[in-house]
This record gives structure tokens, sequence and C-alpha cells, in this order.
């Protein structure tokens, strides 16, 4: 991923000044909010949606409606906290428009396609964006939400009408097939490394 | 103990081990590769959180979708890139507010390069477009071949009717010249 750093220059103007103009109708600080928060915007509907067309359609829709419901955001969250979950819940009723979640309940399907062997790939995250491409819709929201985004199984079960124990098995189970599909360069890390303490985590 | 399932290994990011899994973690390198493995990915997941991309779509083109929607009033003058300052520019205070946006807004859309706005369309709304273009490209090619016959007379004709209907082409003639992308 060519991902390209922002800066973030000292802030002069505060979300909440910015947010009062921007219901004022001032589009200057409207553009400075989607400014600042479209990078993170971006990437989460980016991360769900395999198809960068759909994605960037998505996107428009997503600020359309940041803007059109921002007179009733009432502070209660951060912007940036609202503003997502309004990313993340539109993304997630056009993937079911598009019927994308179909397969969330269906078992994985083996591929023989694997990520390209390149143990010369120094970015690990690189490659987890591209195999993420080869996961099931499913399995890939629910590990984008949780592993990713940092959502509970008790949010994504309500995002998506499974059961919390539904969200867990096909957590596990997109992990797993993650494992699968970045084994040549895992493995490579894994040997190159003198990591083997499972300890911590499992204690 | 037989091997643990590569499911049950994923769940133990973050879920508790039982007595019996540990003893087969301690002694089975093969497990405890896939573990650590899956520890890597899921760590590298969460880094990513953070990890700002190219933006898929230009302030420009947002700002056409809400006045198009009637959220955003007013001409399209906020939706220029900021101009450096000269000896037109308004007062200090306006200039102070203004600055910060702007500086933001310039970096976010460094990538792309915009020659015109334009509302982005429907996929739907895009192909059915296209296949409008096809069609009248392939009718005013069969009538330019009947019609005009000499060499090269039917050039102009096909040309005018293609894009007269090709949605993504700016009435002006301009042309939207996307970014590129991280995928």
């Amino acid at each position: 991923m060519s991902a390209h750093p922002i800066a973030r220059p000292t802030p002069l103007t505060t979300d909440e000044e910015l947010i009062a103009r921007a219901v004022a109708g001032d589009e200057l600080a409207m553009r400075a909010l989607w400014a600042e928060h479209a990078p993170r915007i971006d990437a989460v509907v980016r991360r769900l949606v395999h198809d960068l067309d759909e994605a960037a359609d998505i996107v428009q829709e997503v600020w359309i409606q940041i803007f059109r419901a921002l007179p009733g955001f009432r502070g209660d969250a951060q912007f940036s906290t609202w503003a997502h979950r309004i990313a993340v819940n539109r993304t997630l009723n056009a993937l079911r428009r598009a019927r994308r979640l179909m397969g969330l309940h269906e078992e994985l399907t083996e591929e023989t396609a694997m990520v390209e062997d390149d143990v010369e790939q120094p970015f690990v995250r690189e490659s987890i964006t591209k195999a993420l491409d080869r996961l099931p819709a499913g399995a890939r929201t629910v590990f984008v939400l949780h592993d990713v985004e940092g959502y509970t199984h008790e949010e994504i079960a309500a995002q998506l009408g499974i059961t919390s124990g539904g969200s867990k098995s096909q957590l596990f189970k997109a992990r797993a097939r993650l494992r699968r599909l970045l084994a040549p360069l895992m493995d490579h890390l894994t040997t190159s490394s003198t990591d083997s303490g499972y300890a911590t985590p499992l204690a | 103990m037989p091997h643990l399932s590569p499911e049950r290994i994923a769940a133990l990011v973050d879920e508790p081990v039982t007595d019996g899994e540990r003893e087969h973690l301690e002694q089975c390198a093969r497990c405890r590769a896939d573990f650590v493995a899956v520890r890597r990915i899921v760590s590298a997941a969460a880094a990513e959180r953070d990890q700002p991309i190219a933006p898929l779509v230009p302030w420009q083109q947002i700002a056409t979708a809400l006045r198009a929607e009637g959220v955003l009033a007013g001409d399209a003058w906020a939706s220029r890139p900021p101009v450096p300052s000269s000896s037109s520019v308004p007062s200090s205070s306006v200039r102070a507010i203004e600055s910060a946006p702007s500086v933001v807004a310039l970096r976010h859309e460094a990538p792309v390069a915009v020659l015109a706005t334009r509302t982005r369309s429907p996929r739907w709304a895009r192909m059915a477009g296209l296949a409008a273009a096809a069609a009248l490209l392939v009718t005013f090619g069969m009538a330019g071949g009947r019609m005009m016959a000499p060499v090269g007379a039917g050039d102009g004709a096909m040309a005018v009717g293609q894009a007269d209907a090709l949605p993504s082409v700016a009435p002006t003639g301009a042309i939207i010249r996307p970014c590129r992308r991280w995928r």
C-alpha cells in the first residue's frame, strides 16, 4: 500500500468550531473536516469493500450522509467516532444491498491461490491488505471490524445481525485463512525471529 | 495430543488456553509456529488501523455532490485549492481561521490531479451511459458508412456522436485524471 502519511499540523481550529461553521454552511469548514477525517473514513471503507470503484462510490455517499446529519450531531461522542460509525453502517448497508454478505454463514472454501511468495516483502501489513481481498466477504468484514477497527464481537453481531458466537467463528476462520495465505511470508519471519513467546497472551 | 486446528490456533490469540493445549504448544514446533504467525497477523492488522491511504474521492467531487444534493449552497469558489496569499487577501482574522483547514486539505488532496470536477454517478448509471454511447457509436458508424462513403468522411460524425453521449466527459471537454491508487 502506498499510503501517504499525513502529518497533522497543529490544529488552529477545533472540530467543534469546524462543525459549527460547517452546519452554518461554511464549505471551508466542511472541507477541513473532510481533510482531517477522510484518511480513516476512506481506509475503513476500502478495507471492507473489495472493489475500488464501489468503495469510492460508498465514500462519496458516506460524506454526503455525514454532512446531511451534521446538524443532529450532539457531541456525545467524538466527531471521528461518530463519522466512523456512519462510514461502517453505510458500507455494511451497501454490502448488504449488493448481497455480498450472503456467504457469511457459508464455510470458507479452499483456494489454491496463494499470495505471492515474496519473502523479500518487508511490509506484513501490505501483504495482509492483499490477502484480505481473497477472503469471503463475511469473514473479511468480521476480521476488519474486529482485528483492525477494534469492534467487539457483540458490536459486530449487532451490526451484522448474527450471534456473538458466529462473529467469533468467522473471525477465527478468517485468521486461519490469512495464516495460510501468508504462510510463505510469515514462516520466513517466524524462522528469522527468536519470538516464540506464546506464553504472554495465553497466560 | 493431535495438532491443534488452524481455527483453534487462531482463537488462542485472545481466548483462554486449556492445560492440554498449553502442553501441546510447548512441545509442538509446528503449532507453536502457527500461533506466532497468527499473532503477528493480528498485531499487524491492529497497526493497520491508523494507516491513512490515498484519498478515494477528492474534495471537489464531494463538494459537487453535496451541491447536487442541496446540502451545500453557494458557488464553488471554496472547492478550489487555496492560492498563495497576496495583497488581495481578506483581513488577518479571516486568514487565520482559513489557513489551517487549507493546509490540511492540500495535504490530503496532494496525490490527486483533478482538471475538472463532476459528480460521481453510481456505477449502474455509468454502465448505462457507456451502453448508450456504444449504441450511438454503432448507429453513427453505420450511418456514416452508408451516407459518407468516401474514406474519412464519416470520422467527424462519429467523433461528435461519441463525445456527446459519453457521460464521463465534462461538458467543457475537460479531462478527469484519477489518482493513482494503492492496490
